[in-house]
């Protein structure tokens, strides 16, 4: 039986989805059946931060009103054995769904998927209380800033309300040399704020902006501070302890030479 | 409320106890039932004189002919109390006295148990409790807790709190650190200011203006009397 794994944050934009998508892609790496669903119906975007958006054929809506059997709906990612994506409907709304058919919906994917990872809308309402609907766990996605935080805590105190398990944090965005200045939120700051585990620091990366208009999650290809980011939460999700990397300068000794050489 | 100050911290009391005078000790007030004289709880006899004279002193412009009605917060009044405010309501002759007696207006103050709160108050979350209320925890922007009693964070009040919600003036708020959005006391409401120190600081009305002050766990401390409305 795999894990149902919620991904949410309260604010918008902070990265929820981008995050799903690589979480899916860095899981799926290490071999692991994922699945990636996207419950923010009606302004679906996994699909097109996947590059999927061309095969959808059926949608989650269509699988709770039982226009298609789930695995009818579900496209498989060609780049990448096991991974796989259940999309939102773009028509519907929020309303269209229950919690109870959402809960239907993961209970199914869990027997087939090692992880199964549900994209949350933004807000607190009926597309959030279905995204929670099936999770075991949930990881919260906030950046640096004030808003995010606040909206963070919230979201926290509902899913303890709906007792879900205590949830676990990834820091987005983060500006390593603005922290340094003075001029945002530290990852301590906001974890002292939220008083909740850490699973995952993600830089701020250009990157991330290129790969998601691509199509091409940043965690497919080397390369990308984001990404290697994802991968070692990806990592932490499965169990493995992987130390912090220190955003200072590039991890690794690639990019430590990189660095010497002044293209860092 | 459009003017909100931020409540004011004072500095602790020479060896750090704190000669508390109770709340505030007589209040002038007006209402339907005509004007009332509000004596609070526990008055000390001596100086209750001055203090009845100077408030009706202040009014007695606005107050006329007019027939007072005298209220102590006490269950009982001591004949030494009742000596007092005759000895004061002798000075004004055109005054009237109405009644004299326990306040009867407010209905006696549902006090359950103190409710224990064992977990983090988030954002969004409210507890409210007729009675103390304790916060083994902390409370987040957001959080808010009203109590009608006291309310005491063992942990950091960084959101909202109200004690003494359905009026107890004797009422406190406590936290380490106390660094709150806004607190109210009773009627009176201010705003936090933040960072405060890191030590535990309580909060509670003097002179009807709500101010903070450390709070000195030494032996002997009195805890804060507690008035009962």
């Amino acid at each position: 039986m795999g894990e149902v794994i919620v991904i949410t944050s309260g604010k918008g934009g902070v990265g929820k989805t981008t995050t799903t998508a690589n979480l899916g892609v860095a899981l799926a790496q290490l071999g692991l059946k994922t699945c990636l669903v996207d419950a923010d119906i009606g302004l679906r975007n996994l699909d097109v931060v996947l590059g999927l958006e061309n095969r959808i054929v059926y949608d989650l809506v269509d699988v709770v009103e039982g226009f298609c059997r789930l695995r009818q709906a579900l496209i498989r990612d060609k780049r990448l054995e096991g991974l796989s994506l259940l999309p939102a409907a773009q028509t519907k709304d929020k309303t269209s769904v229950t919690p109870e058919q959402m809960r239907g919906v993961t209970e199914e994917l869990r027997a087939e998927f090692d992880y199964v990872l549900v994209d949350s809308p933004a807000g607190i309402e009926q597309g959030f209380k279905n995204a929670i609907a099936g999770a075991d766990h949930a990881l919260i996605v906030a950046t640096p800033e004030v808003a995010s935080v606040r909206d963070a805590d919230r979201i926290i105190g509902l899913l303890e309300a709906a007792e879900i398990p205590p949830a676990r944090l990834i820091v987005n965005r983060l500006r390593p040399g603005m922290v340094r200045k003075g001029d945002m939120m530290s990852v301590d700051d906001i974890v002292d704020i939220l008083a909740i585990d850490l699973i995952g620091v993600v830089p701020e990366d250009e990157q991330i902006v290129v790969t998601t208009n691509r199509g091409e999650p940043a965690a497919l290809s080397q390369g990308s501070r984001a990404g290697e980011a994802y991968r070692a939460v990806a990592r932490r999700i499965r169990g493995e302890e992987v130390p912090f990397a220190e955003f200072g300068e590039p991890a690794g000794l690639f990019g430590r030479l990189r660095r010497m050489f002044g293209q860092a | 409320m459009t003017c909100l100050g931020a409540f004011r911290r004072i500095r602790p009391r020479a060896h750090g106890i704190r000669r508390r005078r109770c709340c505030v000790l007589v209040q002038l007030k007006g209402g339907r039932g005509g004007v009332r004289l509000v004596i609070g709880p526990r008055p000390d006899p001596k100086t209750l004189v001055g203090e009845i004279i100077q408030s009706l002193e202040s009014a007695a412009g606005f107050l006329g002919s007019a027939r007072i009605a005298v209220e102590v917060a006490d269950e009982t009044i001591s004949p030494e109390l009742a000596a007092a405010i005759s000895e004061a309501l002798l000075r004004f002759p055109t005054l009237g006295l109405a009644s004299i007696g326990p306040r009867l207006h407010a209905p006696p103050a549902r006090q359950d148990e103190p409710k224990v709160v064992r977990r983090t108050v988030r954002s969004g979350q409210e507890v409210t409790h007729q009675g103390d209320l304790v916060v083994l925890g902390d409370v987040h922007v957001g959080g808010r807790l009203v109590a009608t009693g006291d309310v005491i964070v063992v942990g950091a009040l960084r959101g909202f709190a109200w004690a003494g919600a359905e009026g107890n003036e004797g009422a406190i708020i406590y936290a380490q650190p106390l660094e709150p959005t806004q607190v109210r006391i009773a009627g009176a409401i201010a705003q936090g200011a933040r960072p405060g120190p890191a030590a535990a600081e309580y909060a509670h009305l003097e002179d009807g203006k709500i101010v903070v002050e450390p709070w000195v766990a030494k032996g002997g401390r009195r805890a804060p009397a507690k008035q009962s409305v």
